[in-house]
């Protein structure tokens, strides 16, 4: 399927976010917005992908 | 009177009334905290395990004779220099995921001001569950680069400043231009969420 992945369609064959996300190098200490809204905690492990869904990841990184 | 003459009797009163939390009193929470003060806002809950040290100095809203002082108390000094009548709810504490909701409970809006990235992304997903507001910031290390310093919504309840890449781990220092310009843009951000206007 197709998913729109930081603003630019991406071509996966990953079922679930989780999945995908690893593919990318992981998701620890990252916001996931999925379909508009957050996913957080187990939630960002559990949702599946779907064709044409819009993805980002924002990383939190140190400093303050 | 509110220190912030500027302010029309509307804006006065929703931000004399509001609630704000601010999480960590170091280089953002502290220069936030101020920011806001300044603004007009009166009610802050400010939780901080720390004590004031000699490299905090570079960037946070302390001064030399503060060393060794507990944060929030010694930022509660200096936001009462600025403002006598505040009300301010101080809570030396370590956050954690256990003591976050009650900290935060009575907050209107919630600004994330920690160091680490372990400890950011702790908070964020204790707090986000909460359908409350949050301002945070990843992303505000070294100098240069100010309009680099992004801010945007994501999902519905979370505003989210800085570039998202400049790591203090990476080797970059935390400077107070580039932390000061992110916690002004909390500040910013706060104060719209609770006048009710475009961010």
């Amino acid at each position: 399927m197709t998913i729109i992945y930081q603003g630019k369609p991406t071509e996966t064959d990953a079922t679930t976010v989780a999945a995908f996300l690893e593919s990318r190098g992981g998701f620890k200490n990252a916001v996931i917005e999925y379909k508009g809204e957050i996913l957080a905690g187990d939630a960002a492990g559990a949702a599946a992908l779907e064709d044409g869904a819009e993805l980002n990841a924002y990383r939190i990184v140190a400093g303050g | 009177m509110s220190v912030n003459t500027y302010l029309n009797e509307r804006e006065r009163r929703i931000l004399e009334s509001a609630v704000v939390g601010i999480a960590g009193a170091g280089g953002l929470g502290s220069n936030c905290a101020m920011h806001l003060v300044r603004a007009g806002v009166k009610k802050l809950v400010i939780a901080d395990f720390d004590v004031v040290g000699e490299s905090n100095l570079n960037r946070q809203f302390f001064f030399r004779d503060q060393l060794g002082r507990k944060k929030v108390d010694a930022l509660a000094e200096n936001l009462r220099r600025i403002e006598p009548d505040l009300s301010l709810d101080l809570r030396d504490v370590r956050l954690a995921p256990d003591n976050i909701d009650w900290t935060f409970s009575g907050c209107s809006v919630i600004v994330e001001a920690f160091d680490s990235a372990d400890a950011k992304s702790m908070l964020l997903h204790a707090l986000l569950p909460l359908g409350k507001p949050i301002v945070s910031a990843s992303g505000i290390a070294g100098w240069g680069r100010s309009l680099a310093i992004g801010q945007r919504r994501i999902g519905k309840n979370l505003i989210l400043i800085g570039d998202t890449s400049s790591d203090v781990n990476s080797g970059l220092a935390p400077f107070s231009p580039r932390v000061g310009i992110a916690a002004a843009m909390e500040a910013n951000a706060v104060v719209s969420l609770l006048l009710g206007e475009e961010i």
